[in-house]
């Protein structure tokens, strides 16, 4: 519900915003009205999102974004305290979410028993997302 | 390529497994599988390369109703299989931010061109007319040198191809300079130093064939994802197997470090060498392989920062600018390197002894395969030729070369950095396959292959990408054309040396960009821009694997491809105009022509029909080409083939790619290409093809560096210098800017991908705790980040994914709202002419 409310309130924000740049001599840069050799405004500080039963992929293909704060994880050669939540025997206990078959394959396409360690760095696909509006809307439609 | 949605599935399984694993599918999802069937016909999956940086993985791009609708890993793809990073992910966003540009845009004040005017929509003939008045008057005063033009590593390969055309031969000038000038230099300088020849000898097989990687100034956690799977893949599955990572501060990719040094910034230079003189002192060099295959040389010394020459450092400076290499004995080199004791380096780098024993020793095991990787933090520093050297020595010393798993690899930073702006040459000094402008042997060849008159293309190397700036600031330069790139967020010293001369009166600045970057705000006239899959384009990654594409979708409005616009713009200019009535008198044949028609309906680019609008595939898939459509020719394939002339038909060898067709059947080829095969390892004997047809009596599986005239690689000596700014009382920081994994570059694309902004939405400054509490800082503080050359504010992150050391601080480039690059000094490798991006001054104050 609270994303269905966000999302309707970036919407609104963002025909605000469109209907104000509709005329050509206002395009503006991602600084918006300020300078570039003039000073920006401070940023806010920003906290984690935290959403229950996760947040909405795109389309099938996406990683699932990440719905909590990873302060906290560490992955280094020694430990991945992602799998401690979300490995296949945790995760029937804790849970979270499962990482799906293809997670279990070598490169070449070799099954495998533990996840597969191409995919030991859960960071490069999965990230959490901050409190935050968009820069600005994106048409993308699936 | 047509993929059914069931070989979709099939092939990759990922959907599935999805939907089995539990996986929380959204209610969208969930649709769209029960539609699974229907939806069959609809989706065109197609293969694309990927956007972002220079690994070059294959994506397949779904595309429904003139829209992308989805993307996917290519699970066909060597490079990735089916894998791609978060960005890679969202590249189905990247062109449907709001903010689409869609008409040109000129500053205008009563209905006529004015600087100091608002921006109004215009025609793209209005557009064009008051650019081309605006060249040629410049061309008139100043001559080629008046004009100038910055394009990318992230133009196809038919864009570079046609801009350095347009430029070189049609206007005559080589003021011509990539973004690949920012990211790639001090790599190539590295390369035709050594080897005569550009680009890796390995390729990204190296990665499952090392035993050991050293990483040299490299975040490929972050920067490189998908190499950085691949290489994770082998440290946690090969016995043995180890990482070394060098960097100035700690970062992700330390966290799979078995050896992670910080080193005080720019004493790379002292650890390389300390390596070299170990090898030499424990006698562990390959004598042999020295013998037959290495020239021993050393480089001038104490040759400035790239300045203005009236900088008080190049001043001082006694061969400022200067790379000229002499012989040098065996015994010479090792007396020049044995000051580089452990102890000594140890000293100067603040790596532990026994950190900086370990990397050594790795590298003098004859028994281990090491594949060492590196990319800005060797190629942006005032001594990256040199560092680039350093690292071959080793290797060369060695004999850790050109085979599977001895692989000293320079990770390429974007897309097409060695497809375009190497290959096809669009810097300021080179023409296509490695020629360069001051040879007249080389000028001859692209003049013939061309179709000039002889003595069109001008001898004197045009203005680098820094350069440029300087001279838009000096007056010197007054027309500009930036395409495909951000410069005024990407480049250095932005206040003092880059806005001021896009801002004067007297300079009329041209941006060609999709979206309303800080440069197109900062420009006189705004061109909005087709991009990636809006048009059939060609990617060269860092393992010189060629790939192209084929155009997906429509772009939106007016947006044409900067291919479109070099193109339509040439007609602009009479060979008169350009060349004078002198050269044209030399091919009457010419008199009274348009650039347009001399250079690209010339017989050879026009040579391939393009017929019914339409582009078919061996499947029947229909695809549009806007270009081709316009010109009435097969614009990509006429322009990839007449540069292909120019990897056969010069004094130059080993460039071959195969033919154009061969390229969309294909997921990409590694050149060299002959008899279609591609080439794995290069200059030896067994997997390069011109080993044995250059050297006939070369031993088998042995060596032949044939870029240089006696087949042999070169060591070249080079000393520590210190770099030109050092931290001190007032400055007391060193500031290192950077990316960040989730962002591309100046984030134009990434920026407007909702997902990746909220994955992380600020450059914050990443700075030690240690240093933060000296400050009355913490975690989160507001500060102001000051450099003697301008100020910016964000928050502190002590705790994030990157930890610096004390004394250091990290910015990333990605927040047009707090652009580091302001605070970076405009200080460049001075033969490379590459912005050391990694090392400047600062202080930090509470905001």
């Amino acid at each position: 519900m609270k994303i269905l409310v966000c999302t309707l309130l970036f919407s609104l924000i963002s025909i605000l915003f469109q209907t104000g740049t509709a005329m050509a001599e206002e395009i503006q840069s991602l600084r918006g009205s300020v300078g570039v050799d003039e000073e920006s405004e401070m940023i806010p500080n920003r906290r984690t999102m935290a959403v229950d039963g996760g947040i909405d992929v795109n389309y099938e293909d996406q990683p699932p974004l990440i719905p909590h704060s990873i302060d906290k994880t560490r992955i280094t050669l020694d430990e991945n305290s992602c799998l401690g939540c979300h490995s296949k025997e945790n995760q029937k206990i804790t849970n979270a979410v499962r990482p799906p078959k293809s997670h279990y394959r070598t490169r070449e396409g070799k099954k495998l028993r533990q996840i597969t360690t191409g995919r030991y760095f859960c960071t490069q696909c999965h990230v959490p997302q901050a409190y935050t509006k968009p820069l600005v809307n994106n048409d993308f439609k699936n | 390529m047509k993929l059914s949605r069931r070989d979709f599935i099939k092939s990759q399984a990922i959907a599935a497994a999805a939907s089995t694993a539990g996986l929380s599918l959204s209610a969208v999802q969930l649709v769209h599988a029960k539609d699974e069937d229907d939806e069959e016909e609809d989706i065109r999956w197609d293969k694309i390369p990927c956007r972002f940086c220079g690994t070059g993985c294959s994506v397949l791009a779904g595309t429904r109703d003139g829209r992308i609708v989805a993307t996917q890993g290519d699970p066909d793809s060597d490079v990735n299989k089916g894998l791609n990073c978060i960005k890679g992910y969202f590249l189905s966003k990247i062109m449907y931010g709001s903010d689409r540009l869609t008409t040109p845009l000129l500053r205008k004040k009563d209905g006529k061109y004015d600087k100091e005017g608002e921006f109004e929509q215009v025609s793209w003939d209005e557009a064009f007319d008051v650019m081309a008045e605006k060249w040629k008057a410049a061309l008139n005063e100043k001559g080629p040198s008046g004009v100038g033009m910055f394009g990318s590593g992230q133009w196809t390969i038919f864009e570079g191809y046609a801009a350095s055309k347009f430029m070189k031969a049609g206007l005559r000038s080589n003021n011509l300079d990539p973004n690949a000038r920012h990211c790639m230099a001090s790599a190539v300088g590295g390369f035709m130093r050594a080897f005569g020849i550009d680009e890796p000898m390995g390729s990204y097989d190296d990665l499952e064939h090392a035993d050991a990687f050293v990483l040299w100034g490299s975040n490929m956690a972050e920067m490189h994802p998908i190499l950085w799977s691949r290489l994770v893949d082998t440290r946690l599955t090969r016995d043995g197997s180890e990482v070394h990572v060098l960097s100035t501060y700690k970062h992700r990719s330390f966290e799979l470090a078995d050896n992670g040094m910080i080193f005080e910034p720019q004493t790379d230079l002292i650890i390389a060498n300390y390596i070299a003189n170990y090898i030499i002192q424990n006698k562990a060099y390959d004598k042999k392989f020295l013998n037959d295959h290495v020239n021993i040389k050393k480089t001038v010394t104490d040759i400035g920062y790239g300045l203005r020459p009236e900088h008080p450092l190049e001043v001082k400076a006694k061969n400022s600018g200067k790379g000229k290499l002499s012989n040098m004995s065996f015994d010479e080199y090792a007396k020049a390197v044995s000051k580089y004791t452990l102890e000594y380096t140890s000293k100067h780098s603040k790596v532990p002894q026994d950190k900086l024993l370990r990397l050594a020793k790795l590298y003098a095991d004859p028994d281990k395969k090491i594949l060492s990787l590196w990319t800005m933090g060797m190629n942006q520093h005032t001594r990256g030729v040199w560092m680039n050297g350093l690292v071959y020595n080793i290797h060369l010393l060695m004999g850790k070369i050109s085979e599977p798993g001895n692989s000293p690899f320079s990770l390429t930073g974007q897309p097409s950095a060695c497809g375009t702006a190497r290959e096809v040459g669009t810097f300021a000094h080179r023409l296509p396959a490695d020629y360069v402008v001051k040879k007249p042997k080389h000028r001859e060849v692209a003049e013939k292959i061309w179709k000039l008159p002889k003595g069109t293309i001008n001898p004197k190397v045009g203005y680098h990408a820094v350069l440029m700036q300087r001279m838009l600031k000096d007056k010197k330069m007054n027309c500009y054309w930036q395409q495909c790139n951000n410069n005024m967020q990407a480049g250095p010293n932005v206040n003092v040396e880059i806005l001021p001369g896009w801002r004067d009166p007297a300079n009329f600045i041209t941006v060609s960009d999709p979206y309303p970057t800080i440069s197109a705000v900062s420009a006189d006239l705004v061109l909005p821009t087709s991009m990636w899959a809006e048009k059939e384009g060609g990617f060269g990654n860092a393992e010189r694997r060629t790939q192209l594409w084929r155009q997906q979708v429509q772009a939106p409005g007016e947006s044409r491809s900067d291919l479109w616009q070099i193109m339509e713009f040439s007609k602009r200019f009479t060979v008169e105009e350009a060349w004078g009535k002198e050269l044209v008198a030399k091919m009457p044949e010419y008199k009274g022509k348009t650039l347009y028609q001399v250079l690209f309906k010339n017989g050879q680019v026009n040579k391939f029909p393009y017929k019914n609008d339409t582009v078919k595939d061996q499947d029947d898939n229909i695809y549009h080409n806007d270009e081709s459509k316009h010109f009435g020719y097969y614009v990509q394939k006429g322009l990839f083939e007449e540069y292909r002339r120019f990897q056969t038909e010069g004094p130059k060898v080993g460039h071959n790619q195969a033919p154009f067709d061969v390229y969309h059947k294909v997921r990409g080829l590694r050149w060299p290409v002959v008899d279609g095969k591609e080439t794995l390892w290069r200059y030896r004997e067994g997997y390069d093809p011109f080993v044995k047809k250059l050297n006939p009596k070369v031993a088998k599986g042995d060596v032949y560096f044939y870029g240089k005239p006696d087949g042999k690689a070169n060591i070249i000596f080079a000393p520590y210098e210190p770099p030109p700014e050092i931290p001190n009382e007032e400055f007391d920081l060193w500031l290192c800017s950077g990316r960040v994994l989730e962002h591309w570059h100046t984030g134009s694309m990434t920026n407007r991908v909702p997902e990746l902004h909220k994955a992380v939405p600020d450059a914050l400054v990443y700075m030690n705790p240690g240093d933060a509490r000296k400050r009355g800082l913490r975690n989160g503080s507001k500060v102001k980040i000051i450099s003697p050359r301008g100020e910016i504010t964000t928050r502190v992150n002590v705790r994030g994914r990157n930890k610096p050391p004390k004394g250091l601080v990290f910015v990333p480039f990605f927040d047009a709202r707090r652009i580091v690059n302001k605070l970076v000094l405009d200080a460049t490798d001075p033969l490379s002419k590459e912005t050391d991006y990694k090392k400047c001054v600062v202080r930090i104050e509470k905001a």
